[in-house]
């Protein structure tokens, strides 16, 4: 394929942005949750 | 509904996400498959299938931040600010896609990574202006301030979308302006559209789980402040 390279790595910078949001959003949305869930607990 | 379950807005964002995993990987088959290479760039072309869907998923995520932001200057309701935080964010992270896929594209096709040209200048600009706005709500303490500057920022921020658009028939630019399906491959526009649907429900899916965020650090934050008052 004619500069496959530049393709290839089109997708993956995309892929990889997006996946490491994901998984930060992720993480931030469950340590929210854990601190609503003990701060209701303690309330 | 209890601080720690899912809204509305969640639950839909979660249907979308369920149908952007199979969107995306039909698209990314017609895409990198099934679609065939452009007759003057070859296969480079196929960076576009991501490329302009990343522009697509910006500009739904600023849309939204923007109604949202008027919306909350008008109403003073929290949602609002939440869904506009999520749009922010999550047309940071495309805009920010967009650009370097561009930028990738451009290298074997123009010859540099990088040009002063006014469509990519003035979208880079828009950039900055969003990801100003990230950093103005982290320096925020003050729940109501946050929201409300950061509401006029978006709405600010907003402005250049219009001017990125049509920045490549204002002025001589190396961007090529918008092509016309009926132009170009019919199977090229269908992976393209397919792509889009797909880059627009992953933001959709994302945009709602930011918001799930924002109402919980948000709820989070008013108990720090007064223990005893819940998310309402």
């Amino acid at each position: 394929m004619d500069n496959g390279g530049f393709v290839v790595a089109g997708y993956v910078v995309t892929a990889i942005l997006v996946s490491l949001y994901t998984w930060q959003l992720a993480r931030r949305l469950r340590q929210a949750r854990d601190i609503a869930t003990g701060k209701q607990r303690g309330a | 509904m209890g601080t720690t379950g899912l809204s509305r807005i969640g639950r839909l964002g979660t249907v979308a996400g369920l149908v952007a995993v199979p969107c995306l990987a039909v698209g990314l088959y017609l895409g990198l498959v099934w679609a065939p290479p452009d007759a003057m760039m070859g296969n480079v072309q196929r960076i576009m299938y991501v490329h302009f869907p990343s522009w697509i998923a910006t500009a739904l995520a600023y849309l939204t931040a923007f109604v949202c932001s008027i919306l909350y200057l008008a109403r003073r309701r929290d949602g609002y600010d939440y869904l506009a935080q999520a749009g922010v964010e999550v047309g940071v992270l495309f805009n920010t896609t967009g650009l370097i896929t561009g930028s990738i594209w451009g290298r074997p096709t123009w010859g540099v990574w990088w040009t002063w040209d006014p469509r990519l200048t003035t979208t880079a600009i828009m950039l900055i202006i969003f990801v100003g706005y990230l950093l103005v709500r982290a320096f925020l303490e003050d729940l109501e301030a946050r929201a409300r500057v950061g509401a006029l920022v978006a709405i600010m921020g907003f402005v250049t979308l219009p001017v990125v658009y049509f920045s490549v028939r204002w002025w001589r630019t190396l961007h090529q302006p918008q092509s016309s399906p009926s132009t170009v491959d019919p199977r090229m526009v269908v992976a393209l559209r397919v792509m889009m649907i797909a880059f627009a429900l992953t933001a959709a899916y994302l945009m709602s789980r930011r918001y799930e965020l924002a109402r919980l650090q948000t709820a989070n934050e008013r108990l720090e402040v007064e223990p005893g008052v819940r998310d309402g």
